[in-house]
C-alpha cells in the first residue's frame, strides 16, 4: 500500500470535501437552534409631517411633530446543543410637539392644541428570549425591560410551539404579563405616578398547505387594568380596564415561476372600548438574483372610534372622554420598498416607507376627521452578520 | 436512484432507528429531486433550460461545490469523465439493439465538452446553446455520503447506506465486525463474485453490464468517450474503496473510461480496487 | 356623529380563506419542503423590521396584538 496519497487522490479528495455541508433540516423544517451566531443592527429615521397651520389653534404650540432616531441591536446565538438566546436592544431618541387636546374652532372644525417646541425624550428597551428546542417543538421564556424619561415597564412571557402531523402542522401558544409605571413630568392637576397591568394570552395553528404555501391563524386576548389615560392631554379620562381580542391570519406563497414569495396578512381587532379595526398587509419578496431581493409592500388599516371618543374636548362632561386621535375613526395606508443584498452569512438592508392616515381612507364614513391624523416617512438601513 | 436503496443502522430503539433512517432517506430524496433530469423544477432542469437559451445561471453553494468537483474529475481523467456528455444519450438507445448512425453522433458531438461552457464565481454560462449537464455519475455517490453525514449528525454510530450498488459505511457492526459487501459478477450480475469486508468508508462499482447492448456479438456499454461519442472498450468491471463513496464512484468511472490504461491508472491512484477484465481475470488488492 | 365600521362581510372572507386553506392540504414530503425553508417564506424574515413596525403601529394607532406573548408598552405620544 502506498503511504502517501497519490496526487490524483489528493485532488479528488479536496474537491469532494469542498462541497459545502448543506445545513439540511432532518425531517422537514427542523426544530433546532441556529447553527451560527447572528448579530444585526438597524438604524431608522422616523419623521412625522408637520401639522398644517389650519389644523391647529393659532399661536399656540408648535406645528412640528415627532422626529425619532432608532438604533436597534440584535444578537441571536445558539447555547449548547438545545438552546438559543435572542436578545434585542433598542435605543431611541425622539423630539417633537404633541397634541394636548382638541377644541372646536370658530367655523366648527376641530383644531389641535399643540404643545411647545420639543419634548426631548430617550427610550431604551431590552428584550431577551431564551428558547429550548425539542424533537417536535420548542418552548421560550421572554423577559423585557423598557424605560423612557417618564415611563418604565417590565414584561415577562412564556410561549411554545409543538409540531404534529409529520411537522406539517404546528400548534402554538403563550401567555404574557407586563407592568407599566408612568411618572409624567409634573404639572398642576396632573397625576404623579400611576400603574397599569396587562395580561395576554394567545393560541394559534400553522399548516403547510402544499410545497409552495403555508397558512397560520392565531387569536390573541389581552386585558389591561389600571391607569390607561394619557396624563399629558388637557382633557382625558379613559376606563380603568380594556379587554381586547386580535385575530391574525398569515399566508405565504412561493411563486416558483417568478422566484418570488408573496405574503398576505390580515388582522381583525375588537375591544370593549367599542373599537374595531382591520389591518391587511401585503409584501412581495422578489428575488432578482441569488444575492439580491426587492420587497415592495402595502398595508391598509381602518379603525372605528372608541365609544368615549369625542372630537372636541369638553371638561364639563361627565364620565370617560378623550380626543386622542388614536381613538378616533380613520383609515391609513403604508407604501414600502426594501432591498436586501445577501450572501450566506451576511445581509444588508435598506428600506423606505410612507404612512398616510386620513378619515376618507376608513371603511365606514367618518363625519369629522381628527386634525391630528398622522403622516410619516420611515427610512431604515442595517445589516445582519452570522459567524 | 436506479436500483434498490437501503439503510441499515443500529440505534437505541426501533423507533429511533426508523426515525434516523427516515432522516437519512429524506436527504437522499432531497438530492434526487434537486438534481433529477425528469423534474422541471430541479436545479439540473433549470441549468439545462438556461443552456437552451444560450444564457447564464447563478447556482447555489451546493451545486457550485458539485460543479467544482466535476471540473476536478474532468481534469484528473484527462477529459474522459465529462458531465456534458449526457447529451449523447439522445443518440444511444441501449434498449433498441441498434447502433446509432455515425452522422447523428457527429451531429451531436459538438455539444459535448466542458470547455464549451463557462463556469466560475457561482455563475454557469452557455455561450453554446444546447449543452446538457448530467450529474448521473456524481449525485448518487454524493447522496450516499450525505445520507451517512446525516446519520452521523444524529449520533448513529453503526450502519450502512446502499444506493443501488454505491455503498458508504456509517460505522462497523456494534461488535466491531465489518460489513461484508458483495461485488457483482460482471457476467452474472445477480451473483456475487467476491465479498469484501468494509470497516469504514465507501465502495462503488462500475461495469459494462450496467447498461449495454449486444450487437453482432459485440458489447456496447453506456460508458461513452466524450471525444468520439462511442463506448469505451475496457474492463468488465471495477470496484474501488475510498473514504468517500463519491471518490470511489468517480474512480471506478474514470478507470472504466480509460479503457486499456484503466488498470495502470488504478495502480497509480493508490486506492484498494478489484478490476475484472474481459477475460475474467481479477486484478487489484481487493480480493 | 361618527359611524362605526360595518364589517360583517369583511369578517367572513378571512374565515373562509382559512377553511379553504386547511381543506386543500397535501401531504408534503420532507424533501419537498425546500421552498418553504427559504428565508423569504418565513413568517417573519426580518424580526427587527417587524418589531419596529409593531412598535410604531402600537404607538400611533388604536389596535394591538400579534401572535406573541407581547413586549412592554410605552408612554408613547
Amino acid at each position: 500500500m502506498k503511504t502517501e496519497k497519490s496526487r490524483t487522490l489528493s485532488a479528488l479528495t479536496s474537491a469532494a470535501l469542498a462541497i459545502p455541508a448543506v445545513a439540511v433540516s432532518t425531517n422537514a423544517i427542523a426544530d433546532a437552534p441556529p447553527t451560527m451566531t447572528e448579530v444585526g443592527y438597524r438604524y431608522s429615521q422616523y419623521q412625522e409631517d408637520d401639522i398644517a397651520e389650519s389644523n391647529k389653534v393659532k399661536d399656540v404650540g408648535s406645528t412640528k411633530r415627532y422626529d425619532i432616531n432608532i438604533h436597534q441591536f440584535r444578537v441571536l446565538t445558539p447555547v449548547g446543543d438545545n438552546y438559543s438566546v435572542d436578545a434585542t436592544f433598542d435605543y431611541e431618541t425622539m423630539s417633537g410637539a404633541s397634541p394636548l387636546g382638541t377644541i372646536q374652532g370658530a367655523d366648527g372644525d376641530p383644531l389641535l392644541v399643540m404643545s411647545g417646541a420639543s419634548i426631548d425624550d430617550t427610550r431604551m428597551d431590552l428584550n431577551v428570549k431564551t428558547t429550548r428546542y425539542y424533537e417536535n417543538g420548542n418552548a421560550s421564556i421572554v423577559g423585557g425591560y423598557s424605560t423612557e424619561d417618564d415611563y418604565e415597564a417590565f414584561n415577562l412571557g412564556l410561549e411554545g410551539e409543538k409540531h404534529i402531523n409529520d411537522k406539517l402542522t404546528t400548534l402554538m401558544g403563550g401567555i404574557g404579563y407586563s407592568d407599566d409605571t408612568i411618572e409624567p413630568t409634573p404639572a398642576p392637576g396632573r397625576v404623579t405616578e400611576e400603574e397599569k397591568y396587562t395580561a395576554t394570552t394567545f393560541i394559534g395553528i400553522a399548516q403547510v398547505i402544499n410545497a409552495e404555501s403555508v397558512l397560520q391563524t392565531s387569536i390573541n386576548y389581552a386585558y389591561s387594568d389600571g391607569y390607561l389615560s394619557d396624563p399629558y392631554k388637557l382633557v382625558d379620562q379613559r376606563p380603568d380596564s380594556r379587554s381586547s381580542i386580535a385575530w391574525n391570519t398569515r399566508y405565504r406563497y412561493y411563486l416558483g415561476s417568478l422566484d418570488a414569495a408573496v405574503h398576505a396578512d390580515y388582522r381583525l381587532y375588537v375591544d370593549d372600548w367599542d373599537m374595531l379595526s382591520h389591518t391587511i398587509g401585503f409584501e412581495w419578496h422578489q428575488n432578482i438574483d441569488p444575492n439580491l431581493r426587492v420587497i415592495p409592500s402595502f398595508r391598509y388599516y381602518s379603525q372605528s372610534q372608541a365609544d368615549f371618543y369625542r372630537p372636541y374636548d369638553n371638561a364639563s362632561i361627565e364620565g370617560d372622554k378623550s380626543s386622542d386621535y388614536r381613538l378616533s375613526p380613520f383609515g391609513a395606508v403604508t407604501f414600502g420598498l426594501s432591498a436586501v443584498a445577501h450572501s450566506y452569512n451576511w445581509k444588508i438592508i435598506i428600506s423606505a416607507e410612507r404612512y398616510i392616515a386620513d378619515g376618507d381612507l376608513a371603511l365606514g364614513t367618518v363625519e369629522t376627521e381628527h386634525p391630528g391624523l398622522l403622516q410619516y416617512t420611515l427610512l431604515t438601513v442595517g445589516f445582519d452578520y452570522a459567524f | 436512484m436506479g436500483g434498490p436503496c437501503s439503510i441499515q443502522l443500529y440505534a437505541e430503539s426501533e423507533n429511533e432507528a426508523a426515525l434516523h433512517a427516515k432522516s437519512a432517506m429524506d436527504e437522499v430524496y432531497r438530492l434526487e429531486v434537486k438534481y433529477s433530469r425528469y423534474r422541471d423544477d430541479s436545479v439540473i432542469s433549470k441549468i439545462n433550460a438556461a443552456s437552451l437559451r444560450g444564457g447564464e445561471i447563478k447556482v447555489d453553494d451546493e451545486t457550485a461545490g458539485i460543479l467544482n468537483y466535476a471540473e476536478t474529475v474532468l481534469h484528473e481523467s484527462k477529459g474522459l469523465f465529462d458531465v456534458t456528455s449526457g447529451v449523447l444519450r439522445k443518440v444511444w438507445d441501449f434498449k433498441s439493439g441498434t447502433l446509432p448512425n455515425q452522422l447523428s453522433i457527429e451531429a451531436i458531438l459538438p455539444l459535448v465538452g466542458w470547455n464549451k461552457l463557462s463556469w466560475g464565481n457561482g455563475l454557469l454560462a452557455f455561450p453554446l446553446a444546447g449543452i446538457e449537464l448530467d450529474f448521473g455519475g456524481i449525485v448518487k455517490e454524493y447522496a450516499a455520503d450525505r445520507a451517512v453525514a446525516v446519520c452521523l449528525q444524529l449520533g448513529v454510530q453503526h450502519g450502512l447506506v446502499e444506493l443501488g450498488g454505491d455503498i458508504r459505511v456509517i460505522g462497523s457492526h456494534p461488535d466491531e465486525s465489518p460489513w461484508m459487501v458483495g461485488i457483482r459478477n460482471p457476467r452474472i450480475p445477480e451473483q456475487a463474485i467476491a465479498r469484501v469486508p468494509l470497516q469504514q468508508g465507501g465502495l462503488a462499482s462500475s461495469g459494462d453490464y450496467e447498461r449495454y447492448m449486444m450487437v453482432n456479438g459485440v458489447r456496447y456499454s453506456h460508458l461513452l468517450n466524450p471525444s468520439t461519442g462511442w463506448p469505451v472498450k475496457s474492463l468488465a468491471s471495477v470496484t474501488v474503496v475510498a473514504d468517500q463513496c463519491l471518490i470511489a464512484g468517480s474512480a471506478t468511472t474514470i478507470a472504466m473510461l480509460k479503457g486499456e490504461q484503466g488498470l495502470a491508472w488504478l495502480e497509480l491512484l493508490g486506492l484498494p480496487y478489484l478490476a475484472i477484465d474481459q477475460n475474467g481475470v481479477h486484478h487489484g488488492s481487493l480480493q | 356623529m361618527n359611524h362605526k365600521i360595518v364589517s360583517h362581510k369583511v369578517m367572513l372572507l378571512p374565515m373562509l380563506l382559512v377553511a379553504l386553506g386547511m381543506a386543500g392540504c397535501t401531504a408534503v414530503q420532507p424533501w419537498e419542503r425546500g421552498e418553504l425553508a427559504r428565508t423569504e417564506m418565513k413568517w417573519d424574515p426580518d424580526p427587527m423590521k417587524s418589531a419596529l413596525r409593531d412598535h410604531i403601529y402600537f404607538s400611533k394607532e388604536g389596535s394591538s396584538g400579534g401572535a406573541s406573548s407581547g413586549g412592554g408598552g410605552c408612554g408613547c405620544n
